[in-house]
């Protein structure tokens, strides 16, 4: 190698080298190596004798990973190599070598292991261990470890679906029919002591990830990859009893590609700033369900249950940089995301105008798009062994504009009556935050530790543009109006969290936490030159805080026992010094109809793990969550409300859920959990037919369980079921009842699967799933029942 | 809390952790999850780091390294399901976020080691309301000149994010959900028993149609450019 070194950069080599060996030199000098236990008289095997000593006392240091003073114990090449003190290992002169003097603890402040990271060697350990570097260091002998591993697991699936297919895609997140490819791949070289090739992912249908990584410790990585999966959706609407058919379907396949592909270059030199800059783009395309229902009518009784989708194309391209370093025990972190957003949408929505008779159709089509940067600046720093903190700031700034267009046509009936047109010209929006982040964390102190922050945040945001609107005229041709638009928001906020935790209570925990948070925002909304032209200016404050106290304890071997209770309440305000629709007319605007709200949820958990026998755990917990919600109204005209505050809704559930593992013996594993939950929410609706309480239970019953049959052989079997009921009967004439949504069905799940590994590096697997679904609440047309196949072989190399 | 099992490993105490794992050893203190943290624990396994990613004798010998003798929940959400049961019953449930599918892991909405459950990869620092959801929904999260105030209160108001017996994971899924806050509150010239304000308007026969977003009427729940009230 050194006749491809210039001979200036040898000398500069060698001088580089000089004071190292100095160094030991000097410093082997300066210790009494008399004092070390003598070399053993043995022939060193390294396995019997060394690897012990290494992987008990110093790999735990001198690892691949992070090793300290850079000096490595997991190779003979490393261990030669030295650290950043210099070499520590002389070859065939283990008085000398630094290494060990150190475990000898001849050396002050440099004892190995150090004495809070584990016990000091024994005299017949170090006298191995001399005799190990006398007779030359021999390393493993065991057949070296390929450079090469690998693992593929080819599959192939089949699927059959009796129902609605749609529905089950949904659920599963997979279609019917073949379905094959590789299910998991994964790949590594090492391309050096120092550098591997990482190579992973899966390949199915509509399912695909693949990402690579280059490392070379102590130089940088290459991080590369690029995933995609596919989320499909249901293309039933609403379901009415009376009508015939109560359902019905789109009939399309409505899915949506999601997916990033990225790409990181990073820098990891030594005493350098750790530096990653990388690209990341994202995406979605493709056409999804919504609950914007059209109408159906019969028998003169309206509904809007006819499902409904919308095309949606996403793209967002993502600039990163990153870096890390430490500067006089100062972490330093600065974070730096550039984003380009484009979003655009598109739906056709059909609905029933009672009023003139007639089927009008919403086509709404927008363009959003854009530009955010932001940077976050962080420091942390221990202080002491009892104070640690962090500080940061963020800051960010969005531009963007977006178009809208709606058009709601008359597509039945008689010549059109009423039509709507919304055209925006470019509406602007902008946003600027500032960000301040505070924390510390303190102790421990006779087992008490305490941490807090702070987070305050300023933004402010404008929004404004202006929108051609047409909003009586029947038909063609378009005869615009220009409404302008106009909306300020001003916000300030700060958070406040502390914790506490005591753990000197023998077998104990206690802790107690709050996080409080203020914010008050400026709102000024406008909407100039339209019939529902409106002026308001909103003063809105709001206080939060959240409550939580509760203790951990495990008095004894087959027991822990966990509880909390919680209680939050988050008030709002809303002061409106100006109120006026139309622009002149105070008071008549809906928005200033709720003048306050009040949340208060209240909150109790407990959970006792009981492990009674070896072979048996059982996991109990039960939470208790009740929520008021309060909110303060404003009085109307014409006696329609009198205002005051009103208990608005109210929520309350109970879930109780079971676990337990059981392995009676080595052959058998078996696992459930159960949970049933039961919640009622209630709204105050005046009496109001069509508006009843939601309330109804789920239960969820997984149990699984594998038994060995041979060594070669795996069994294996799950079944999932849940059971929910929250149906309604809020239906019946035109003029009385609702829409019943409310949901009763009943899933079942079964899995059988049989494993066997043939020699060492082949694995087999045939699974067979069962899904049936049914869901009375929509008649049979969300109903469907499912049969999967699976066959996957697994080939692993090493 | 029961920890994973690791074939032939024991448990070294989380000290142990801290020589390596420094920066997330010591802001753990500071965790949701340091509640659960025992200095002296008789059931085996409740002393920090191991309860979650197993006992690490193995991992520790053999000089550490990315999923080398060690449980990574961030990988498998089974660690977090031994104590989060109720949740792993939710990503059963019928619409659910894809993690038992594996296209999500826990960790991407959730930092079990940091000051804050809901700030990834936190360390020593707090979340921004809805933060989370807005790093994939940035459809839903973006800004408007007309916002939906709930937005303030966050997602979680609305959604549920685990899983849900209901279309786009709706903590419910009738017009109740909208009506806990859009308080009715009637006087005499309102029309009497039955009949439903909401605010200043009669409400009484649209909300026959269905629900509040549903039914053809607040079609731009999240927010809209163009309509105060969230028509489009």
């Amino acid at each position: 190698m050194s006749r491809l070194i210039p001979n200036r950069l040898q000398w500069t080599f060698w001088l580089g080298l000089l004071p190292g060996c100095l160094s030991v030199s000097l410093f082997a000098a300066e210790v009494d190596s008399s004092k070390l236990p003598p070399a053993a008289q043995v022939k060193i095997d390294f396995t019997r004798d060394i690897k012990p000593i290494l992987e008990n006392s110093c790999l735990r240091c001198h690892g691949p990973e992070k090793p300290k003073s850079r000096f490595r114990l997991d190779s003979r090449e490393a261990a030669l190599k030295g650290g950043e003190n210099g070499v520590d290992i002389l070859p065939d002169n283990s008085a000398k070598s630094p290494l060990i003097l150190y475990v000898a603890r001849l050396v002050p402040d440099m004892e190995m292991p150090p004495p809070d990271k584990g016990k000091p060697l024994t005299q017949e350990q170090i006298s191995l261990l001399r005799t190990w570097i006398d007779q030359g260091l021999a390393w493993e002998t065991a057949a070296p470890v390929s450079a090469l591993a690998f693992s593929v697991s080819p599959t192939l699936r089949w699927t059959t679906v009796s129902g609605n297919e749609q529905k089950f895609r949904e659920h599963y997140w997979q279609r019917e029919g073949w379905n094959g490819g590789l299910e998991r791949f994964d790949s590594d070289e090492q391309l050096s002591s120092d550098s591997h090739l990482h190579a992973a992912g899966h390949f199915l249908l509509d399912d695909y990830r693949l990402q690579l990584a280059l490392e070379k410790n102590e130089v940088g990585f290459v991080h590369t990859g690029w995933e995609q999966y596919r989320k499909y959706y249901s293309d039933t609407g609403g379901y009415y009893p009376a009508f015939a058919p109560p359902a019905s379907r789109l009939g399309r396949d409505l899915h949506v590609d999601t997916g990033r592909a990225w790409i990181d270059f990073g820098l990891t030199l030594p005493d350098w700033p750790r530096m990653v800059l990388g690209y990341e783009y994202q995406y979605r395309n493709g056409e999804e369900s919504t609950l914007q229902w059209g109408d159906v009518v019969q028998n003169g009784i309206d509904r809007k249950i006819a499902p409904a989708s919308q095309q949606i194309n996403e793209h967002a391209h993502i600039i990163k940089f990153d870096l890390e370093h430490a500067i006089a025990g100062v972490r330093i972190e600065d974070s730096f995301r550039g984003e380009y957003y484009n979003l655009n949408t598109s739906r056709t929505n059909s609905f029933f105008l009672p009023a003139i008779g007639s089927t009008m159709a919403d086509s709404a089509n927008e363009n959003y798009k854009h530009f955010q940067g932001a940077n976050t600046f962080r420091l942390e720093k221990q202080f002491s062994d009892w104070l640690f903190t962090s500080g940061g700031y963020l800051y960010s700034k969005l531009s963007a504009d977006t178009t809208f267009n709606v058009d709601t046509l008359n597509i039945s009936g008689p010549f059109p009556l009423s039509e709507y047109h919304a055209h925006s010209q470019q509406i602007t929006l902008s946003r600027e935050s500032h960000v301040l982040n505070l924390n510390a964390l303190l102790g421990p102190w006779e087992g008490l530790n305490l941490s807090g922050g702070v987070l305050s945040e300023w933004t402010r945001q404008r929004g404004f543009g202006n929108v051609d609107l047409d909003e009586i005229s029947p038909g063609p041709p378009f005869s615009p109006i220009v409404v302008s638009l106009l909306s300020d928001l001003d916000k300030a906020s700060v958070e406040e969290s502390a914790a506490l935790r005591y753990t000197r209570i023998p077998f104990t925990t206690l802790f107690a936490e709050v996080r409080l948070r203020q914010e008050s925002i400026g709102q000024f909304e406008e909407e100039i030159g339209s019939f529902e032209e409106f002026l308001r200016k909103t003063d809105f404050s709001s206080q939060l805080y959240d409550l939580r106290a509760g203790f951990s304890t495990s008095p004894w071997q087959w027991v822990s026992l966990s509880a909390h209770y919680r209680r939050s309440d988050d008030s709002s305000n809303y002061h409106h010094t100006l109120d006026e629709a139309p622009i002149g007319i105070p008071g008549s605007g809906y928005s200033a109809f709720i003048l306050g709200r009040d949340l208060a949820s209240d909150e109790v958990e407990t959970k006792i793990v009981l492990r009674p026998l070896r072979w048996l755990k059982t996991t109990l917990s039960y939470k208790l969550l009740s929520t008021d919600y309060r909110t303060d109204t404003e009085p109307v005209g014409g006696d329609i409300s009198p205002g005051g505050q009103i208990l608005a809704g109210k929520y309350d559930s109970h879930i109780y859920s079971l676990n337990t593992t059981i392995t009676p013996y080595q052959r058998l594993y078996l696992a459930t959990t159960f949970s049933y939950q039961d919640s009622t929410t209630i709204t105050a609706n005046n009496g109001s037919t069509a508006i009843v309480p939601y309330r109804g239970d789920v239960y969820s019953a997984l149990v699984s369980g594998t038994y060995v049959l041979s060594q070669v052989s795996d069994l294996f079997l799950a079944y999932s079921f849940s059971y929910a009921d929250f149906s309604q009967g809020n239906f019946g004439s035109a003029t009385a009842g609702g829409l019943p949504v409310g949901i009763r069905y009943q899933p079942h799940g079964i899995q059988a699967g049989l494993t066997r590994r043939i020699g060492k590096n082949l694995i087999t697997r045939l699974q067979y799933n069962y899904f049936y679904y049914d869901e009375p609440t929509s008649g049979t047309i969300n109903n469907y029942t499912a049969h999967a196949l699976f066959a996957t072989l697994t080939y692993t190399f090493h | 809390m029961a920890p994973p099992q690791i074939e032939g490993a024991t448990f070294v105490g989380d000290r142990v952790c801290y020589d390596c794992h420094t920066n997330i050893s010591r802001v753990f203190p500071a965790s949701p999850h340091a509640r659960l943290r025992l200095d002296h624990s008789q059931m085996a396994g409740q002393q920090g780091c191991e309860s979650c990613h197993g006992p690490a004798s193995k991992h520790v010998a053999v000089g550490g390294g990315r999923g080398r003798f060690i449980v990574n929940p961030g990988h498998d959400p089974e660690a977090c399901f031994s104590c989060h049961l109720e949740i792993q019953a939710a990503f059963h449930l019928p619409q659910h976020h894809p993690v038992l599918e594996g296209k999500m892991n826990c960790v991407q909405c959730h930092d079990p080691h940091g000051m804050d459950i809901m700030k990834p990869a936190g360390g020593l620092a707090m979340s921004r309301l809805n933060q989370n959801c807005a790093a994939c929904h940035r459809n839903q999260t973006r800004r408007f000149i007309f916002e939906h105030e709930a937005m303030r209160e966050g997602c979680t108001v609305c959604h549920d994010p685990h899983g849900s017996i209901n279309a786009k994971m709706l903590v419910q899924r009738d017009s109740n959900l909208c009506l806990k806050c859009h308080a009715q509150i009637q006087g005499p010239g309102a029309g009497g028993i039955g009949h439903l304000y909401i605010g200043k308007i009669d409400h009484t026969d649209l909300v026959r149609y269905g629900t509040c977003w549903s039914a053809g009427c607040h079609t731009a729940i999240h927010g809209s450019n163009v309509h105060p009230r969230m028509l489009y």
